[in-house]
């Protein structure tokens, strides 16, 4: 992303506080830009492994050889072998669809009640931000894991238990960004104007009030990513996660617990996997915010 | 003028100061002004003008990435363009007082108002709390605020901003500085709140022999209260002279026309504005007179080259070829 | 609309106050009269913290008084809701307020924020709103490279300019302007009077306008209206009142502005 600064005649815009912060915006940018690179280069790495699971796996990922149970790491088997004598690099590379199909679920889940509920609590402000805010209490007072027994208790172990759950308790997080931004810019005298023309409360939220805190919105989608990530791993680490047929960095780690002074690669494979992909998000989110951070003050 | 080996003549002397931003943006073009002391010295112009920008060069607290590029600044015969900032600190709220525009940024909400006026005493002198207790009950009473034991124990929002302004003056003035800088400390006041801090201004002048040099956007209290006026346009003074000449009768376009633009009884329903209206901000350096483009007279010499200051007389230059003669 | 008013607006007796709880009023108005016919200018004066604000919040709607009547072309609309009165009065009150940087959406080009008055009405199709908004663009002495910059590459006054227009779109009969030059420089500050004036001649609205400058209000109002502490204690007359002075406090007033007639 590039901002111009100055027009071909080595002007600048008029108001001084616009000014200021193109002064300011070169520095940002650089920062900003960094950590964009180095988030999309960590994310490229898990990506990169799953896109070549799709052509050609070394090893299958289920079958069990029993002649090579906890064999270490070496040229046959990169990240060595698990319990069940399964090449965990194969199992490493089958691992992302899932844990990227849960974490994009329990954010699509988070993100559009957080949507939904910061934006009418920031707009109208009065009973409906306090009635708001404590949904958000409430919710922020459970425990997640317990939100997750709870889940599985009733309804069973799966996929669909494990994002519902999780989804729920990321509500509040993406509430409150929403909201802070909606409450920011709901005072300012265009929302004012709009109103004295008729515009209806949906126009002011969707076509005016939205796109001004979009940028921090994607901010905190890719931190939520990262969370939902570490958060569905520690469930599945928990037993509370997707059932043991299926597949995810969490459940692989859950599966080398067992035995992890035996054979501790089994359980490092996985845990430098999820690392990669939260700092990648982490660094993007940062970039993201960098970005919003300067908007606002142009 | 020559100059003058005696170096004090002046308290205060600023010479071409430029100040730039970090991206090469010129603020401040070629500002030079002289301030003697005891004299009450406006500096006029509009936003963007760098009348804000020279004040913050001037008492060394430009904000970060803007930077003197060339000029001196002396100080009662003292550079103080580069000095460390524990020198400034002896200088700043001792000698050099300053009143900021929006008295309630500056001051601390968390601090008693008496206190806050203490510091300033505090940290240049060594007087004990008793006599410190005095001196601002003193000052205060001073800069005409009633019932100052009480108030002293007020905290910032509980004061009005004609009160607030007046506190800052009295943090300004505690140490009897010999430089008072004002940068606007009128716009955010109501408009007999404005005369009564004008005329505080003028007191202080009086009854301390404080120089005061006083910033604003505004000529109608610029008429009230200064001897003479620098006009600053885009980072250049256009016009100097005394108040009266200017306001009576200004020489370049740029003078005569922002003056022409003040709403009077005369022009009631009428069009106040015959300037063209500014179209670009322009900060690169400067190689022709900046105003050419919306000046009525315009003529090709404006366009080539840079003007000088040219001398009317007794001390009211204008920076405008028509006075080339 | 042909029903038969006097005034444009008519405030008789109003009370409003921010305080929630009924038992500790403290009322921002106070038993406040004003009258305003129609195609008049004006000129409404005060300290900061007078109320002028909340008065223009009580007649666009968006606080409703403790008691008292306001009259908006002969009819009651104080127990309207702000909605109900938009619908009534087909956007028949407008605003313009005092910072230019805040009254518009950043993320939205000058031409789209002109445009959307018209858009929310949904009376024209889409390309005869467009006319109709670049014309409004030159008409508020803008080119038409405007119509696609977005607002923080625009100065205040130029800002001030477009909020006008967006106004006006509407053909509203009454613009209420909450300071609208205060916060701009002499120059610019003509140049947006000058504006005021021609467009006055030409959409023959009737105008609120709020300052608590007496120089501006002299020269752009018919009529002014002085607010002291909740309450007008003058209303009459610009030249009138600037003359001669009834009330103590519009005396002071003017003579702190420095306003004298030698006639």
């Amino acid at each position: 992303m590039r901002f111009k600064r100055k027009d071909k005649n080595n002007q600048i815009s008029f108001a001084p506080d616009v000014q200021r912060a193109y002064y300011r915006a070169s520095s940002i940018n650089k920062g900003a830009k960094i950590q964009f690179r180095i988030g999309f280069v960590l994310l490229a790495i898990p990506l990169v492994l799953f896109l070549i699971n799709i052509f050609y796996r070394p090893y299958d990922t289920t079958s069990m050889n029993m002649s090579e149970r906890f064999v270490t790491p070496d040229s046959k088997h990169w990240f060595g072998t698990d319990n069940y004598g399964r090449d965990i690099f194969t199992r490493v590379m089958s691992g992302l669809p899932l844990t990227i199909i849960i974490s994009i679920g329990i954010n699509l889940i988070g993100c559009s009640s957080g949507l939904l509920i910061g934006a009418l609590s920031g707009y109208y402000g009065g009973t409906v931000d306090y009635w708001g805010n404590r949904i958000s209490d409430a919710l922020l007072s459970i425990p997640a894991i317990l939100m997750g027994m709870l889940f599985v208790a009733t309804f069973g172990n799966g996929i669909w238990q494990v994002i519902v759950a999780l989804g729920i308790m990321f509500i509040p997080s993406y509430m409150r960004v929403i909201r802070s931004g909606f409450l920011e810019y709901r005072q300012r005298n265009f929302v004012k104007r709009l109103q004295l023309l008729g515009a209806s409360s949906g126009r002011i939220i969707w076509r005016h009030l939205f796109p001004q805190i979009r940028t921090r919105l994607m901010s905190a989608i890719a931190l939520g990513f990262a969370n939902a990530i570490l958060a569905e791993s520690s469930l599945s680490f928990l037993g509370l996660g997707v059932p043991p047929s299926q597949i995810t960095w969490g459940r692989m780690l859950k599966d080398a617990q067992g035995f992890l002074f035996q054979a501790p690669w089994s359980a490092i494979a996985p845990g430098l996997m999820i690392v990669t992909l939260v700092l990648g998000s982490f660094f993007i989110s940062n970039g993201l915010k960098q970005i919003s951070q300067q908007r606002s003050l142009a | 003028m020559q100059n003058d080996l005696t170096k004090s003549e002046y308290i205060l002397k600023v010479e071409h100061l430029k100040v730039v931003s970090a991206q090469g943006a010129e603020l401040v073009r070629d500002v030079s002004l002289k301030i003697k002391p005891g004299e009450i010295v406006g500096l006029v112009g509009e936003s963007g003008s760098g009348k804000s920008i020279s004040t913050m060069a001037i008492a060394g607290i430009l904000p970060e990435g803007i930077s003197i590029a060339q000029g001196n600044i002396f100080f009662k015969g003292q550079d103080i363009t580069r000095i460390t900032a524990q020198d400034r600190c002896k200088i700043n709220g001792n000698q050099l007082g300053i009143i900021y525009q929006d008295a309630s940024q500056s001051l601390n909400p968390l601090i008693r108002i008496g206190k806050q006026i203490d510091e300033v005493l505090k940290i240049h002198t060594n007087l004990n709390p008793k006599e410190r207790r005095n001196r601002v009950y003193g000052t205060m009473r001073a800069v005409n605020l009633s019932d100052v034991e009480k108030l002293a124990k007020r905290y910032p929002h509980e004061l009005s901003g004609g009160q607030r302004q007046r506190v800052l003056i009295a943090m300004a003035i505690i140490n009897n500085p010999e430089l008072l800088i004002a940068d606007e400390p009128t716009t955010a006041l109501d408009v007999s709140v404005q005369a009564q801090i004008i005329e505080l201004i003028k007191l202080i002048n009086f009854s301390r022999k404080t120089s005061v040099l006083y910033i604003s956007h505004d000529f109608s209290t610029v008429k009230k209260l200064c001897d003479r006026v620098y006009v600053l346009y885009q980072g250049i003074p256009v016009e100097v002279g005394a108040t009266t000449q200017i306001i009576m009768q200004p020489q370049h376009m740029y003078t005569k026309l922002l003056l022409e633009s003040i709403p009077t009884p005369e022009k009631r329903g009428q069009h106040l504005m015959i300037m063209r209206a500014r179209t670009k901000d322009y900060r690169g350096s400067a190689t022709n007179c900046l105003f050419a483009e919306r000046c009525p007279k315009v003529f090709e010499r404006c366009r080539q080259e840079l003007p000088d200051m040219y001398e009317m007389c007794d001390g009211h230059q204008a920076a405008c070829f028509l006075l080339d003669k | 609309m042909s029903e038969k008013f006097h005034n444009i607006l008519e405030i008789n007796n109003i009370y409003a106050s921010y305080s929630a709880s009924l038992h500790k009023l403290e009322y921002v108005l106070k038993d406040l009269s004003l009258t305003m016919k129609p195609g008049e200018c004006l000129g409404l004066v005060g300290k900061s913290g007078s109320g002028k604000t909340t008065l223009a919040n009580l007649i666009t709607g968006f606080i409703k008084p403790i008691s008292g009547k306001i009259l908006f072309r002969g009819q009651e609309v104080q127990d309207l809701s702000l909605r109900q009165r938009i619908r009534q009065f087909n956007c028949g009150i407008q605003m313009v307020f005092q910072d230019p940087y805040s009254s518009f959406n950043p993320k939205m080009t000058i031409g789209k924020q002109l445009m959307e008055p018209l858009l929310i009405r949904k009376s024209l199709s889409e390309s005869e709103i467009e006319t109709k908004a670049r014309h409004m663009l030159e008409q508020v002495g803008l080119s038409a490279d405007y119509f696609l910059r977005y607002p923080h590459q625009l100065s205040g006054g130029q800002l001030q300019r477009v909020a006008l227009g967006c106004a006006l779109i509407v053909e509203p009969c009454l613009l209420i302007a909450d300071e609208p030059v205060s916060s701009l420089d002499v120059s610019v500050q003509a140049q947006v009077l000058d504006l005021i004036i021609d467009l006055r001649k030409e959409f023959k609205f009737s105008c609120l306008f709020i300052s608590h400058d007496l120089a501006v209000i002299y020269h752009l109002c018919d009529t002014i209206a002085v607010l002291n502490q909740g309450s007008i204690v003058e209303q009459g007359n610009v030249e009138k009142v600037f003359r001669n002075p009834q009330n103590l406090y519009t005396k002071q007033l003017i003579s702190d502005a420095g306003y004298s007639f030698s006639k």
